[in-house]
């Protein structure tokens, strides 16, 4: 590829052994079209109101935008971080030092094609800095499968208490815990998204850093009556149900899948849960309660249905 | 306001899509058949590439085609029905995939195992093309993946694939030449792993 990457190049359809492999492909992928059903179901759609499929939408992207907005990684195995959190950390003065992966270099000319890749680079986990590491207790606490907080600032005295919880985590990235702790409860003292958010915060620093699963719980259902309809509720939903499995509560986690599968966001999830509830009732040894879970899933079809199939099968004496 | 709309269509844009959209925008079921059947295939076929799995695929070429008919009175027709519905195909696998993610990792908090596209990725050893220039896709980043696409498995000139991504067409050769260098590579592997 000596090529100059301005000029218009041969296509690729064009070459020997690569280009039959291309044009084969692209008739595998226009095969298989069934479009007078497609048209039949379109049409019924269409015949349908609006709002009854754009809300989803709309909560997803709302939920979405919120965990963007403030750091949490709803993602941890394919290691995406949240462009805004990203954004703000390059914003702040103390923390300019800190490089993102494949955000190295910005004035050369290669700078301008690696601005084009720069939505690889946002995506890339936060590289911790060299020279401000969190401390070992805090790291053996953090399991680097989890999802990690953002990098610290590098700074020589702790930072002055600042108006967002980014703050309160970088306190948390330094090892001080408890200032992070104390933060997060200050915070979460107002009103407002701030508030919120702070709430849901502490929890998951109790839950991720402290391994405090109890006080996680607690945290949560706090933050739940107090932000009933809070943008981060489904969020704090699901965490509780992960909390109680983790702490043995099937008959509660049973209670919370209930909840979840009543909720509009549970119905979307409606197989993931449902296996979970099997899962549960196969440890509480009701194996004709599991039995009936993995029915419904099989009955639901999608990707769930084969292992919901299989699981059957090992069920059977 | 529709006719407003479908007169600029006329007077600027595709000659050949212009009087079955203006017959569409007039509220004809007969022209809507006729744009489905041309395009859905074409929608299916780009959103695969695209990388929108069989689960989704149907829900997903069928919002394309909701979004069609609820702007298609707005078309202007300054560029062709086929630029605007590759852009609708690109936002809704973005859309697609997104969304997919949060499922998995919501998937994951719940099962507390790795999400199932980690354990079924496609086998090398089926040797069915579209599995391979899949896989060698799904390593590219989105902006690679969708201009690779449009120039080389859609065939679009290189105009076109700038009006569609909304970018200029030295940005676009750029991005091209990393595709191609990346997607070149990763189907080499594959052909060794293959064999």
């Amino acid at each position: 590829m000596s090529q100059d990457p301005m000029e218009s190049p041969r296509r690729l359809t064009e070459h020997g052994e690569l280009g039959r492999v291309l044009r084969e492909a692209n008739s595998e992928f226009r095969a298989g079209v069934n479009e007078s059903r497609a048209f039949q179901r379109l049409q019924e759609r269409r015949a349908r109101p609006a709002l009854r499929f754009a809300w989803p939408e709309f909560a997803l992207v709302t939920a979405v935008g919120a965990l963007a907005l403030f750091g949490i990684r709803a993602l941890r195995a394919d290691g995406s971080a949240p462009a805004a959190v990203a954004e703000a950390l390059r914003a702040a003065p103390a923390q300019r030092n800190i490089t993102l992966p494949g955000r190295a270099d910005t004035n050369s000319k290669r700078g301008a094609s690696e601005g084009e890749h720069s939505e690889e680079g946002t995506h890339q986990p936060l590289a911790p800095a060299a020279t401000a590491r969190p401390s070992k207790a805090l790291r053996s606490s953090f399991p680097a499968s989890k999802a990690p907080m953002p990098a610290p600032a590098v700074s020589a005295s702790p930072p002055p208490p600042a108006d967002n919880s980014i703050d309160c985590l970088s306190l948390a990235r330094q090892g001080d815990t408890a200032g992070a702790q104390r933060c997060f409860e200050q915070r979460a003292q107002g009103s407002g998204l701030s508030a919120e958010m702070a709430a849901y915060e502490g929890a998951r620093l109790r839950r991720d850093v402290l391994g405090d699963p109890q006080g996680a719980l607690a945290a949560l259902t706090q933050y739940r009556q107090r932000f009933p309809n809070g943008s981060l509720r489904r969020e704090a939903d699901v965490s509780i149900l992960e909390l109680l499995v983790q702490l043995g509560r099937t008959q509660e986690a049973l209670t919370q899948t209930e909840q979840l599968l009543a909720a509009p966001t549970g119905k979307e999830r409606v197989a993931e849960l449902r296996l979970l509830r099997a899962r549960l009732f196969r440890k509480g040894g009701n194996v004709s309660a599991a039995a009936e879970e993995y029915r419904l899933v099989e009955q639901l079809g999608g990707a769930q249905a084969d292992e919901a199939r299989r699981r059957l099968l090992e069920l059977e004496p | 306001m529709a006719r407003a709309a479908a007169g600029s269509v006329v007077e600027t844009g595709s000659e050949l899509d212009a009087p079955l959209v203006l017959q569409c925008v007039r509220g004809d079921d007969a022209a809507w058949r006729s744009l489905h059947l041309q395009y859905y295939p074409v929608t299916v076929a780009f959103l695969r590439k695209l990388g929108v799995g069989d689960d989704d695929i149907d829900d997903a070429a069928q919002e394309v085609f909701l979004q069609m008919h609820r702007y298609l009175a707005s078309f202007r027709g300054e560029s062709e029905l086929k630029t605007w519905l590759y852009r609708l195909c690109i936002t809704e696998a973005r859309r697609v995939r997104r969304r997919r993610r949060i499922g998995d990792g919501l998937r994951r908090l719940l099962t507390l195992s790795p999400p199932s596209s980690l354990l079924s990725s496609p086998p090398f050893s089926e040797h069915s093309a579209r599995r391979r220039v899949s896989a060698a896709l799904d390593s590219l980043t989105e902006n690679e993946r969708s201009v690779l696409v449009l120039y080389e498995l859609e065939g679009l000139p290189g105009k076109q694939i700038a009006e569609v991504l909304g970018c200029k067409e030295a940005t676009l050769w750029r991005r091209l030449h990393y595709a191609r260098k990346r997607f070149l590579a990763l189907m080499e592997d594959s052909n060794v792993e293959g064999t």
